[in-house]
This record gives structure tokens, sequence and C-alpha cells, in this order.
């Protein structure tokens, strides 16, 4: 029973945690609460609208971080252009022909490029992600939907200000090998905390006023039943362990040699009972 | 009078440790909390005929959790409020009750050179402090053995919104002297 207990611990004590890094010298991410993502469709495949949709999802939903990114109404600003465009407070998204030219000489095995700017306090006021359509190894349509995904995930994660991780597990990896699913690290949660931390206090207690539709009130039934086996199981073995070495069986509360509140009431006494 | 040794794992089914990505049940995040707190009798309980007491409680994670290449250290406030009450006769209870939390990230600062499509190039690591705060209800069960109690208890964040999160806490504590009207 004792291997049981040490083989939980150990399991807790070995998983690693990490670093991440930012763009440019004391940034501190967007001012804004609410971030706007605008589309240029052109030159882009139909399914970008749904891996936008992840990838904002992905960055919207890390607890402790204020960020909220609101997809807005497709804009047509060429990919030329977006080093120079005026929108403030802005993400611009779009898929580039001419990618090497719009995106400062990146390579064609490069997939796509997040780029911000920004000001003298510290703050970002404007950016955008251009996806690589000239073609290439690196042409988004070609990519597979995990690694179109990622890719986006990966981009926006540039244009909120986080650099590259050495986290080989994480979203800001500089690698998309071997990932066959898109989910942050703690890293890259770690990251986007430190840009935009959440103060609930000033934004509505226990996530109010951020209610979606979209999101389901707990768990999926699997992650439900290994919740309940997490709650259940380091009780079950400290039962068990109490059993085998033979240690007092009482409820701190109630026992005799506390004094408890629970053995003053008379039901809990019976030498209480006597008198 | 009370004080408790905890293990907290983050974000349970949220992040990923799998160079493939997927997420797995537990987070990747570990911190270690140390409580102190006390014993109030829940009075209502009491003239009901219950066995109830509520716990309030302070934590702080006085090792703090250090990233990787040591960028920044990440250390918890924690103030409970939980109402616990015992469960049948074999010395377990329950806990309900709610948090706040404040997460504290102390930038160390300097720069790394990271690859960058087909060259290298430098990013930075935070050079300064922020702060995150949030609210958490909190679900408990403990097993009981005087002076000793051990619990696993759940610390949902953002419970009504997307960003909804479940920490989870193996709390071990020890009791100094109990609870008396």
């Amino acid at each position: 029973m004792m291997k049981c207990l040490l083989t939980l611990i150990i399991l807790f004590v070995s998983l690693t945690s990490s670093a991440f890094t930012l763009t440019q010298n004391n940034l501190r991410g967007f001012r804004d609460k609410k971030l706007r993502v605008s589309l240029n469709p052109a030159n882009c495949i139909t399914s970008i609208e749904s891996e936008l949709d992840f990838a904002i999802e992905l960055w919207n939903n890390v607890p402790g971080s204020r960020l909220e990114l609101i997809k807005e109404s497709q804009n047509s600003v060429a990919t030329s252009s977006y080093s120079s465009f005026g929108f403030v407070q802005t993400i611009l998204i779009g898929c580039s022909t001419n990618f090497s030219s719009d995106a400062g000489g990146a390579g064609l095995t490069t997939i796509g490029v997040g780029s911000s700017t920004m000001q003298g306090t510290g703050r970002l006021v404007k950016g955008f992600l251009i996806l690589n359509e000239e073609g290439g190894a690196g042409q988004y349509s070609t990519q597979s939907q995990a690694v179109r995904r990622f890719t986006m995930a990966h981009e926006l994660g540039h244009v909120l200000g986080l650099g590259h991780s050495s986290v080989s597990e994480g979203l800001m990896y500089p690698s998309v090998s071997s990932k066959a699913d898109t989910n942050l690290h703690q890293d890259d949660m770690d990251g986007i905390i430190y840009l935009y931390p959440l103060d609930e206090m000033d934004e509505g207690l226990y996530g109010c006023g951020r209610i979606e539709s979209g999101g389901p009130l707990l768990p999926g039934p699997k992650n439900l039943t290994l919740l309940f086996v997490f709650l259940l199981l380091p009780l079950f073995l400290w039962a068990r362990l109490k059993k085998s070495t033979g240690l007092s069986f009482s409820f701190p509360f109630r026992g005799a040699e506390h004094d408890s509140f629970w053995a003053r009431r008379p039901e809990n006494n019976p030498l209480a009972e006597s008198h | 009078m009370y004080t408790s040794l905890g293990i907290m794992n983050e974000n349970l089914t949220r992040t990923t440790d799998k160079p493939n990505g997927k997420a797995g049940f537990l987070g990747s995040a570990l911190d270690y909390p140390i409580f102190f707190g006390l014993e109030l009798p829940a009075v209502a309980d009491a003239t009901a005929g219950g066995e109830a007491v509520w716990a309030p409680r302070i934590g702080y994670t006085f090792l703090p959790r250090k990233t990787a290449d040591n960028a920044a250290k990440v250390e918890y406030l924690i103030l409970s409020l939980p109402y616990i009450k015992k469960l049948g006769s074999m010395g377990f209870d329950y806990m309900i009750g709610t948090s706040y939390f404040r997460q504290t990230y102390k930038g160390t600062g300097g720069t790394v050179s990271s690859s960058n499509g087909g060259s290298a190039a430098t990013y930075y690591q935070g050079d300064y402090d922020q702060v995150a705060s949030y609210m958490t209800v909190d679900f408990g069960l403990g097993y009981n053995f005087a002076p000793y109690k051990v619990s696993s208890e759940l610390f949902v964040l953002s419970p009504l919104s997307d960003k909804r999160s479940y920490n989870l806490l193996i709390n071990f504590t020890y009791f100094w002297e109990s609870t008396s009207l």
C-alpha cells in the first residue's frame, strides 16, 4: 500500500515545468480587454475560418488570463500593406500569394508569420498574421489540418506577444513536427497570463460576464470519471494504509483526546447523558 | 487551528505535456502551498444536529514554482473559506467553499536565442512582476484520523465562463487544537 502511495507522489513530482519568452523587451501585451481579429479570406482555403475559430478559442480559454479575442467582420486589406495599416487594437489575418515579400523576406519553407507593433509604453497597438499561399514546402493550404491549426494558433501567439519556447511539447515551440493535436502546455498558459493577467475583482467574479454558448458546463464523461477517481483514490489509499498499520480511527473534531466540539454534544458523548 | 501541506496540480485536462500535443488528465504544473487555518463551529448546524465547521485558512507557496531556464517564478496566495461537514461515521468529511487566488509571476529578465524559420532570433524573458487574481469554487473529500487529516480538493476556476479550469489539491493536515465552544 505504501508503494502505491509513493507511486502517486512520484507521479506528481516527476511532472516538469517550463519557460516562455516575449517577442520584445519590456512587452506588456495589448492594452484593451477585448481585441478584434479580422480575416481577409482572399487567397485562403475555405477551412481557414474554422482554424481561426479554433485558435481564438484556444487562447481565449486560458484560466487566469483576461485575454478576449473577438472575431470581427471580414476585411479586404491587402497583405502587402499589413505592416503599415492603421487599425489599432486589431489583428489582421490574411493569405499571401506573394508571401516572401509581404512577410519581410521569409522563405517558402515558412508556413506563416505573426508580428505586432509595440509602443514606447510596452503595450502592443496592432498586429498581423500572414499565411503562405505563394507555394513551396510551407504553403498553408497543402498542410494537414493538424498542422494548419497548430500554425494558426502558434502565429497568433506571436501576434499576442509570445516568443518561442524551449519546451518541445508546447504550442510556442518553433517546430510543428510530431504534433497530432494542438493544446496549450502550462508554459503557453504562463506566458499568456504574464502578458494578460486576469483581475476578477475588476471583471466579474467567478468568470461572470464571460458566458458563451459553446462551452460545456462540466468536462466530458471520461474526465468526470477521472476526476472522481482522483478525488477518492488518495482517500482510499490512506484508509487502507491506516488499516494496515493500525492507526487510530477517529474524526479529529470528535476525538476524546481533543475534547472536541463534537464530543461535547450530548448525543455524541454518553458521559454527558449519564449525569 | 490547523496546518496543511498541499500538492496542487493545475489545469486538469486542459494542458499537454506530450510530444504529440494531446492533452492529458493531469496538468504539467505543480505547486506546494502551505495553509494555516482555524476551525469555527457552524452554529446553525450544531443546533440542527449536524456536525460541521467553517475552516477559514490562508495558504502560500513558500517554495515557488520555477519555470524552465529559471525565466520566472510563480507564487500563489490562497485565501479559502471551506465549510466542512462530517460524512457518515467512518472518519470521512466533505467540503464546499470558495477561495481567492492571487497568482504572482516574478520575471527574472534576460534574453534567449531560438531558431526562427531558417535563422535564429532573440526573444526576451519578462523582467517585471505580474499578478492575476480570481475566485474559485471548491469541493473536497477528507479522511480524518486525529489529529491528522488527508483530503482531496478540487478548485474550479472561473466556473461561470469558458475559461473554466480545475486545480487538484492533495492536502495533509495536522490539527494543533480542536474546536471548542
